[in-house]
């Protein structure tokens, strides 16, 4: 039974994410035992190298969903557990092919069909846990859209006129990660919750934003390496004053460290991760609670050290 | 170390709302004001000092 997860910023990852391994295993192997072979050289979409101890770790974890939306069936929230599983390794290999990581080119094909395999697998489950439920489907059909429109939108960051913000900026961020919408309204069927549908997939949206700019904020060295416009360039690029484009790596690191850049993002980060701490109030919330007030307190952290280092009284 | 408060750059900036609105050559022209070499390694320390984060699932 998977009950639950490390915590968000230990830097470990805990015993569960071997459980949904070995439930992955099983689940493909009973399928075709080829394609569990497949999926094990892809072990490196699920299970990155080692991380540095003092690692945030980010993370969507399906047992959130089962409490939010009072899901006891077991054996509903297993699968739901591998479900999400498959969606992110899904998404993973996607945005590895598209971006062109794959260490071996010639994986290309494979990963495509894997995570095509992954993806049918998941709505399959999904749909299973939602019991026949025909808004499982009209909801499912919505959110790929949403998803579509989401990496269109993405794609031309930083090429209209439109300022990425409020509404917009989680339209654009959390609509590209839209399928995970479908493990909620799949459990929000099972457990005839309809009404807190919205609300949860609402505050999954503006946690996926926040997460979305703290990985931006460590990320943001390799992003303007490769022209990526990220939400995050963008903000620096404006307190910069010039376009991205003509912002060197030092003007970009003057506005995120010395100028007030991260200490505004932080900001930013916070008001989403307050926003998505009171849309889940009113339900049974202490698994995701505790995570989002673990990363409120993480982000405060960070920008209290920028301070400290300002003030040129920084702990060692 | 004396370093530009968030509210004077924004006056420096004149609160410019996009990049095509503000004034260009921004971080240059506070650079001649401060020492360079101390802004930079202060610039680093912060920057080495910030733990990463990840996304797992």
């Amino acid at each position: 039974m998977i009950d639950s997860w490390s915590s968000a910023t230990s830097g470990g990852r805990g015993p569960v994410d071997a459980d949904v391994k070995r439930l992955l295993h099983e689940h493909l192997t009973g399928l075709d035992p080829f394609l569990a072979e497949v999926a094990r050289t892809f072990d490196h979409l699920v299970n990155p190298s080692t991380r540095h101890p003092d690692t945030v770790v980010l993370r969507i974890d399906a047992t959130w969903f089962t409490e939010l939306l009072e899901v006891h069936d077991v054996a509903a929230r297993d699968r739901a557990a591998l479900a999400l599983a498959m969606l992110a390794m899904h998404t993973q290999a996607q945005d590895q092919r598209i971006d062109r990581d794959l260490a071996d080119p010639s994986l290309a094909w494979a990963t495509d069909v894997l995570s095509s395999t992954l993806l049918v697998e998941a709505i399959a489950m999904l749909c299973g846990i939602a019991g026949g439920d025909p808004l499982f489907w009209a909801q499912t059909r919505a959110a790929f859209t949403e998803s579509a429109r989401g990496c269109l939108a993405e794609r031309t960051l930083g090429t209209g006129s439109d300022e990425l913000v409020g509404e917009r900026l989680v339209s654009v961020v959390a609509g590209r990660m839209a399928t995970l919408r479908i493990l909620v309204t799949s459990l929000a069927c099972h457990s005839r919750r309809h009404e807190r549908t919205q609300p949860v997939q609402r505050a999954i949206d503006h946690l996926l934003v926040a997460q979305k700019l703290r990985d931006d904020i460590s990320d943001w060295r390799d992003d303007h390496a490769r022209g990526m416009p990220t939400v995050v360039l963008l903000r620096l690029a404006q307190r910069v004053g010039r376009p991205l484009h003509e912002c060197s790596p030092d003007d970009v690191a003057d506005a995120l460290y010395l100028f007030g850049g991260l200490e505004a993002l932080v900001d930013e980060i916070d008001d989403h991760l307050r926003r998505a701490a009171e849309l889940i109030e009113p339900y049974p919330h202490r698994r995701m609670g505790g995570y989002v007030k673990e990363l409120r307190r993480e982000c405060a952290a960070l920008a209290e050290r920028v301070r400290a280092h300002k003030a040129g009284n920084a702990a060692t | 170390m004396d370093i530009v408060s968030d509210s004077a750059l924004a006056e420096a900036t004149g609160a410019a709302t996009s990049a095509s609105d503000a004034p260009a050559g921004l971080t240059d022209h506070l650079r001649t004001d401060l020492d360079a070499d101390a802004l930079r390694r202060l610039r680093d320390d912060i920057e080495k000092s910030l733990p990463r984060a990840d996304w797992t699932w």
